[in-house]
């Protein structure tokens, strides 16, 4: 069968029509060329047309147009248009040119890099010039560190060495900042929040260094879609941008369908799983061998998916090696395998959590599965543009889970198609993170008085650090004089590089089978936890903590752990306050985590057949939360004998519904955001939940659920009074088991009050 | 004295002063045999706001000790402003390219690199790194740390010079006080810097003497030493008799076996170069019996000597035997290698009992170790058996 045919048979067959709440077919689109811009070199022209590449796509001369004319450009095309010529096409040109000239690519992922550096060499080599290519980063031999410094036209690296290695030691970069015409900066969207706010100021740091060295390099940018990439962009840069997004490449017909199981227990809302829904739609796909990429929210979906696809290329009498995994806790070396396997098509059928939401060229694929909504609608997008052919048909399929985002967007999927995807947020002057910056800056050069610095160098925190004797004025400059080097303290990235790595020790001679982050390491490798890695399961024997390894032997069993991790949270400073039915506020929190239990659900049927105790010490974390209490005027109500099982009820279905309705309108992922619920806050005295921001420190998140306060309690409220279910269920408040027989409707009048009074004349 | 923002400090030590084990005169006179190649010297030490290196880090003192005027004179740059840093350095430029040679402890990783990016932020460019420079930390290294456990200069000041520092102020605090002196514009904190910086230079000068004069006559070295470090430097400077008696006395008294390998090996190179053939034997003898080696790798060395060396193949295989036995089982990789020199000392030997002549010339094809010109002669052989 054809992937034609089977999208018919889908549409077709009345029990899986039925399913289908959304269907969509976006018409095929040609490719726009346009010749080589004339200033293009004649020898760089021939070395592409030997690469097969005749003319470029209208995108990639527009870009090349712009930078020509000495502007810096934001490309934003889809998957696989053509995106890294946007950028090695003029700066080939320049150094051709100019063979002293340089370039500095930044990206996000070593992975990433590897690939571009592939491809712009094979380009070089084409062009048999001496154009010299090295990617500097952590891997980097001292030895090869000195030639890389003293003669690479093209420095590939990411951010975090930028920072720490680069920048602190420029007076050693001499040659390449001197000569510093082009930054790429690849994957812009993935800067945002904490992580773009840091990166926006590593940017302003390499501007004050390019000054002092006299150059100042254009730069150019790649960003997959967002709601609003020229303002992201040149919020980045502090400098005007253009934006180059009419893609030229060409696409064929593509068909976009939501499917959501059929509910299962009506009285307790459930629908059938996602995964097994998953597993039937890909059975056809598997059997026909028609190329496709699954996508898990989580590694324990990733996996779970891996193996139910493998069993599936087993039964239609295929090799089950056409069947891969691939998530971010494989080494390099497996994951560089299975991209490989799938541009070369030995792999045709891979289960993947996000991290292959990057622009990884993994080739093309024809169908991309999608086990519950992503998050966001940009990582949507992104999901589903990896399956697209140029010429031929292609799929994508949202399968929903009983999620309430999930299930509002089956409801609502106008509000998929129609909204514009969010917008990248980041704050460069967050106050911690500036200051961070400022200590680095005035670290790599006295900074003057009136400096531009974003804006200008803020007095008020050069004063704060001056006090702690980290800098010195000198009555012009500010000069760094503490000892410590201060790059080392700052990490880029919101989430601690640190790892756990996983040893097996089946064998004679243990090996590493994989790594976890620190902050998911108590979920998933504690001790007696099931821990699947390529579709293997490992029992964790030992996890030696303060070592940062896990021990693991390979089992076979019919099981899988699911780890509970009790969530504390102390207020340490209130930054607003607001009354009404539900007084809200927002500041400063210290959330805690602590690992409490496991338990071993059955593969398929998720039946609990046991449990464990997890020991390990908690961690804490310093970010920011919006709180709200119940009102006295609330629990006095004499109609509701409010005991504290059913105030427990309510309190867990009021943060169940707000937790899940807040990413809506926060632009965010819900992983971004935590909860907890309170029955007595030590803080408020009162009944309270709170909405945590998950990135140490917060992006904002937590201040504008504050803000947005009616919107959210609104539409929390419609949410569950149009929720089908009748005590409770996963889409609305939360399973019956977790608020128990009053949850919903004492949760839904508490909003309708809290409605009625925000509503009602003041 | 000095302009507002920076000032130079100096002070003259007479020549007959005595600074450690001898005076500084003939500190000055020894050290040339130690390097660096120059007519005259500039010993430099450096006080800065961090040891990190990096951008950020200032050098707050350049202590520059010279030969003049009949004594040792030392300027002290001292940076009262950071703002005052590039015309300072524009005057310890001009200072330095008085004299064509630097030397410095630990130079090459800190000092020269630091002043070096100073220069560069201040946008000058010093020629340092085309300087003639000795690290006198590099020799110190080989001749003292597995002797002492170390080689800062306050265990040499202690161990080989012999010098108190009366009052001293630690090294680790020198940044902060230099940052408290920014912050009160109390001069005064920094007396014990300065007298800090001028006793480092003093050391250097004296540590560079010591170090000349082992270098100069290793045979009446009084310290203590690290005979083998002291080969190598002897053996770089292509003294290869001095520096095999060095390796001579090394294996006196080492048991470390990664040393004492490297020692042998050594020896090893020599008694080859100069055609000592006796002593080569008796070396790797020496090392069986010694057992500090792995007994089954100087049996080898021993059937590789008489193999090559000496082109007797019965009696190779027979230390080939007796080294095969002494090795392990588990080393399938050593042994395969023994298995091969057994198989081809047994070929030899069948071919030396039926065709002697023939025999010498396969040895000579295969040859692939040094051997003198014209092959051995008897003589080799006889002056071996009178030995033995």
């Amino acid at each position: 069968m054809t992937l034609q045919q089977i999208l018919h048979h889908l549409r077709a067959n009345p029990p899986r029509a039925s399913r289908i709440a959304a269907w969509r077919e976006i018409a095929a689109q040609p490719a726009q060329f346009a010749p080589f811009p004339s200033p293009v070199s004649p020898e760089l022209a021939a070395a592409l047309r030997r690469r097969g590449i005749a003319s470029l796509y209208s995108h990639q001369a527009d870009a090349f147009t712009a930078v020509h004319q000495g502007q810096n450009i934001v490309v934003v095309t889809p998957t696989a248009s053509g995106k890294t010529l946007c950028y090695n096409l003029p700066i080939l040109n320049r150094i051709l040119e100019e063979p002293g000239a340089r370039a500095l690519y930044l990206f996000p992922t070593k992975a990433l890099s590897a690939d571009q550096v592939d491809e712009l060499q094979q380009l070089v080599n084409t062009l048999s010039a001496d154009i010299k290519t090295y990617t500097y980063d952590g891997d980097t031999p001292a030895s090869a560190r000195r030639a890389i410094r003293a003669a690479g036209h093209v420095v590939v690296t990411n951010p975090d060495m930028l920072h720490t290695a680069i920048l602190p030691h420029h007076t050693k970069w001499l040659r390449l900042f001197e000569n510093l015409r082009y930054v790429v900066i690849d994957e812009l969207h993935q800067y945002r929040g904490v992580f773009g706010s840091h990166v926006a100021n590593v940017i302003r740091r390499l501007h004050r260094i390019c000054r002092f060295y006299g150059s100042a390099p254009q730069f150019i940018c790649t960003s997959a879609t967002i709601g609003n990439p020229q303002e992201h962009a040149e919020r980045m840069l502090g400098q005007p941008v253009t934006l180059i997004n009419r893609s030229g490449a060409p696409s064929g017909e593509k068909v976009i369908a939501f499917i959501n199981p059929p509910v299962v227990n009506r009285e307790l809302g459930i629908r059938r799983d996602t995964l097994l829904e998953i597993r039937d739609l890909a059975s056809d796909l598997i059997h026909n061998a028609i190329p496709t990429i699954v996508f898990g929210r989580s590694r324990l979906a990733a996996e779970l998916l891996t193996t139910y696809l493998t069993d599936l290329a087993r039964e239609h009498g295929q090799d089950p090696a056409i069947v891969r995994g691939y998530r971010a806790g494989y080494l390099p070396s497996e994951r560089r395998a299975i991209e490989r396997g799938l541009r070369e098509g030995t792999i045709r059928a891979v289960a993947a959590t996000n991290a292959l939401e990057l622009g990884v060229d993994i080739g093309q694929l024809s169908v991309a599965l999608l086990a519950g909504y992503p998050g966001t609608i940009a990582s949507t997008w992104q999901q589903m543009g990896r399956a697209g052919r140029t010429t031929d048909l292609s799929a994508a399929c949202l399968v929903a889970t009983s999620n309430p985002l999930d299930q509002y967007l089956m409801n609502h999927p106008e509000y998929f198609f129609d909204q514009s995807p969010e917008h990248a947020l980041i704050n460069p002057d967050n106050l911690l993170v500036l200051t961070s910056h400022l200590k680095c800056a005035a670290f790599e050069l006295p900074l003057e008085h009136a400096e531009p610095y974003g804006a200008t160098v803020p007095l008020e925190v050069m004063r704060h650090l001056q006090s702690e004797r980290i800098v010195h004025d000198d009555g012009q400059r500010w000069h760094y004089v503490a000892e410590r080097f201060p790059a080392e303290e700052i990490s880029l990235r919101a989430a601690s590089t640190e790892n756990v790595v996983i040893i097996d020790d089946t064998d004679p001679t243990p090996h590493v089978v994989g790594e976890v982050d620190l902050a998911s390491a108590p979920a998933l490798v504690h001790e007696h936890a099931i821990y699947m890695h390529l579709g293997r399961q490992y029992h964790v024997e030992r996890l030696d903590w303060p070592q940062r390894k896990a021990y693991v032997k390979r089992v076979e069993v019919d099981y899988y752990t699911d780890a509970e991790i009790a969530v504390g949270i102390t207020v340490l400073r209130e930054d607003a306050f607001a009354r009404g039915r539900l007084p809200r506020a927002h500041g400063d929190v210290v959330v805690t985590y602590r690992p409490t239990i496991f338990k071993k659900l059955k593969l398929f049927t998720q039946e609990n057949i046991g449990w464990g105790r997890i020991h390990l010490p908690e961690t804490t974390m310093h970010t920011t939360s919006a709180w709200w209490s119940i009102g006295p005027e609330s629990t006095r109500t004499e109609s509701i004998p409010w005991t504290n099982d059913r105030l427990q009820g309510a309190l867990a279905a009021l943060s169940h519904a707000l937790h899940n309705i807040a990413p809506l309108y926060l632009m965010c992922d819900p992983h971004d955001l935590g909860r907890v619920y309170e029955i007595r806050s030590p803080h408020t005295g009162a009944p309270t939940i709170y909405l945590y921001e998950r990135a140490p420190g917060g992006v904002g998140l937590a201040e504008r659920s504050f803000r947005l306060h009616d919107e959210l309690i609104a539409s929390a409220r419609d949410l569950i009074a149009s929720c089908a279910c009748e005590w409770g269920c996963p889409s609305c408040v939360g399973p019956v088991l977790d608020v128990g027989s009053s949850g919903k409707a004492d949760c839904l009048n508490l909003l309708r009050d809290a409605c009625a009074t925000a509503l009602a004349p003041a | 004295m000095g302009t507002a923002g920076y000032e130079i400090h100096t002070r003259t030590w007479p020549l007959d002063r005595v600074h450690g084990v001898c005076s500084l005169a003939d500190a000055v006179e020894v050290g040339r045999a130690a390097g660096p190649p120059g007519t005259s010297i500039a010993w430099l030490d450096t006080e800065t706001t961090g040891l990190a290196g990096g951008t950020g880090t200032y050098v707050f003192l350049i202590g520059v000790a010279t030969v003049e005027d009949g004594g040792i004179r030392l300027t002290q740059f001292f940076l009262r402003d950071l703002a005052a840093e590039p015309e300072m350095l524009v005057d310890v430029g001009k200072h330095l390219h008085r004299f064509d040679a630097l030397v410095t402890f630990n130079g090459t990783r800190f000092d020269l690199p630091l002043l070096q990016t100073r220069f560069l932020l201040c946008r000058m460019r010093a020629d340092l790194e085309t300087t003639q420079h000795l690290d006198v930390m590099g020799l110190a290294r080989r001749l003292w740390h597995r002797r002492l456990g170390g080689y800062s200069m306050a265990l040499l000041e202690q161990t080989i010079l012999k010098v108190e520092r009366a009052a001293d102020v630690p090294g680790w605090m020198i940044p902060s006080l230099y940052v408290q002196f920014l912050h009160t514009g109390d001069v005064d904190l920094l007396e014990p810097v300065f007298a800090h910086n001028a006793h480092d230079l003093l050391s250097l000068v004296a540590l560079h003497g010591i170090a000349g004069e082992i270098l100069a006559h290793p045979e009446r070295v009084s310290v203590t030493v690290d005979w083998f470090g002291l080969g190598r430097l002897l053996d770089e400077r292509e003294r290869t008799e001095s520096a095999s008696e060095c390796y001579r006395r090394a294996l006196e008294d080492e048991g470390d076996p990664g040393t004492r390998r490297r020692a042998v090996t050594a020896l090893t190179r020599h008694y080859r170069r100069t055609e000592q053939l006796a002593p080569l034997l008796t070396l790797w003898e020496d090392e069986v019996e010694r057992g500090v080696l792995p007994r089954w790798q100087a049996l080898e060395r021993l059937a590789m000597i008489w193999e090559w060396e000496l082109r007797d193949s019965r009696r190779a295989l027979a230390y080939a035997d007796q080294s095969f036995a002494a090795l392990g089982d588990d080393r399938p990789v050593l042994q395969h290698r023994l298995m091969h020199r057994r198989q081809r000392l047994l070929r030899k030997q069948t071919a030396a009992e039926s065709h002697p002549d023939l025999a010498e010339m396969r040895g000579t094809r295969d040859g692939i170790q040094i051997r003198p010109k014209g092959g051995y002669s008897s003589r080799s052989r006889a002056k071996y058996a009178t030995t033995r």
